[in-house]
């Protein structure tokens, strides 16, 4: 008797836990990339091999720090970019924004740029590849995040609407497999020049396919 | 034994049911739950923080000894500044008279001031002086002297930020540092124990 309950009483909680995990994965209110985006920026140049795909799905960007302290801090602007796309496909990533500006003050126009990619887990795929240093093509493995060659060091934020720029390119194909590609713009906040307050200002990323 | 495995067993299902219906109810992801829409759509950023915080130093009298020679009476009030809302400040200080017994101390005091920036702070002094690294720089006082009188601190302004465009400065974190000045003549100056009041306060607004 005492071993049946022991029995129930494991199989009931297995079951709970596997349920869990299920419903953490499968909850469509935790982002998982899972979906093509409407967000999709084809161009007139958008060109597919026969059996060649791309997709990309466009993530929540977020700015940092979100409070002043006295001290020196760094503005970061996150932009991560999901594509799926298999080999052979031209396409290229383009980021642009317009300054971080309230009523009086605004914050530094010219962000340097930091470019990464990270393998998703990918049925068809077991890894990943994209233009790692030196613009060669490296493959990854799932779960990596690694450093994507970026076109562009620094980024200037300017008029009242984003003037995308090229952020990453792969012209020659070599991106391969269900990836996150995250830009990070970065610049310095001076205490004696960073107020608080509320700042508004507008990111665009696209995807492109084509050279 | 049996039975309270099987009630620690029921606490653990109730556990995971009480997890999972969280989990089922939940609305919001953990992943990026603020932030700004990628499609060239306004975003709002605020940053917080910022607003005018003093933080008081201890006052410290020198000297604390008499060796038959003239000496210098200083009294030196340090105040570290965080302020990044940009609406400026002043910093304002009065005392009463040292006094013990029949015998007072002098009265009329020189001001001096001096800011510095704290670590990791690129600071901007009340005038604007933007000094490097954690110098201490001179700053000019609005008062170069001080009268010590009554029986409550009678407020100075020693010194106001400097308009900086539509804002002040003193922006980010510093020390500031006002130190009284007097001689004490040797002929007039008595061993004993003085008592008097010193205030200092800093104060939002130019």
């Amino acid at each position: 008797m005492a071993f049946n309950r022991w029995t129930l009483s494991y199989i009931v909680y297995f079951v709970l836990v596997i349920g869990g995990l299920l419903l953490l994965i499968l909850n469509p209110a935790i982002p998982t990339f899972a979906a093509s985006s409407s967000l999709y920026s084809g161009s007139t140049s958008h060109r597919l091999n026969h059996a060649d795909s791309l997709s990309t799905t466009y993530g929540t960007a977020t700015i940092s720090p979100t409070s002043l302290n006295g001290l020196n801090q760094t503005l970061s602007i996150t932009i991560p970019l999901q594509v799926v796309i298999t080999s052979g496909t031209d396409w290229h990533m383009q980021i642009g924004l317009t300054p971080l500006a309230s009523a009086n003050y605004t914050l530094p126009t010219s962000l340097n740029v930091g470019l990464t990619g990270y393998c998703n887990a990918y049925n068809d795929h077991p890894y990943c590849g994209w233009h790692s240093y030196n613009n060669s093509c490296y493959l990854f493995g799932t779960h990596f995040t690694y450093y994507a060659n970026r076109s562009i060091n620094s980024i200037v934020a300017l008029g009242s609407t984003p003037t995308p720029v090229t952020v990453y390119d792969d012209s020659t194909g070599c991106t391969t497999g269900n990836i996150t590609f995250t830009t990070s713009l970065t610049a310095s906040l001076l205490a004696r020049n960073t107020y608080s307050g509320t700042y508004t200002n507008k990111i665009q990323a696209s995807v492109i396919a084509g050279p | 034994m049996l039975f309270t495995r099987w009630k620690w067993s029921l606490v653990g299902l109730l556990l995971s049911s009480v997890l999972m219906l969280l989990l089922m109810l939940s609305t919001a992801g953990p992943a990026f739950a603020t932030g700004c829409a990628e499609d060239g759509s306004t975003c709002t950023y605020t940053l917080t923080g910022g607003a005018l915080a003093p933080t008081y130093g201890s006052v410290t009298l020198a000297p604390g000894a008499l060796n038959g020679q003239d000496q210098t009476l200083t009294i030196t009030m340090p105040v570290a500044i965080i302020d990044q809302d940009g609406n400026g400040w002043n910093i304002q200080a009065g005392l009463t008279p040292f006094i013990s017994g029949g015998n007072t101390l002098p009265t009329v005091l020189n001001v001096s001031m001096t800011g510095a920036c704290a670590s990791g702070s690129s600071c901007s002094l009340p005038d604007g002086t933007a000094p490097s690294g954690t110098s201490a720089v001179s700053l000019t006082p609005g008062a170069s002297t001080l009268t010590a009188a009554g029986s409550t601190p009678t407020l100075s302004v020693l010194i106001s930020t400097a308009a900086n465009g539509s804002a002040y400065y003193g922006m980010g974190s510093m020390t500031i540092t006002t130190t009284l000045t007097a001689s004490l003549l040797a002929r007039n100056t008595y061993a004993g124990t003085y008592s008097g009041k010193i205030e200092l306060s800093v104060i939002s607004g130019p």
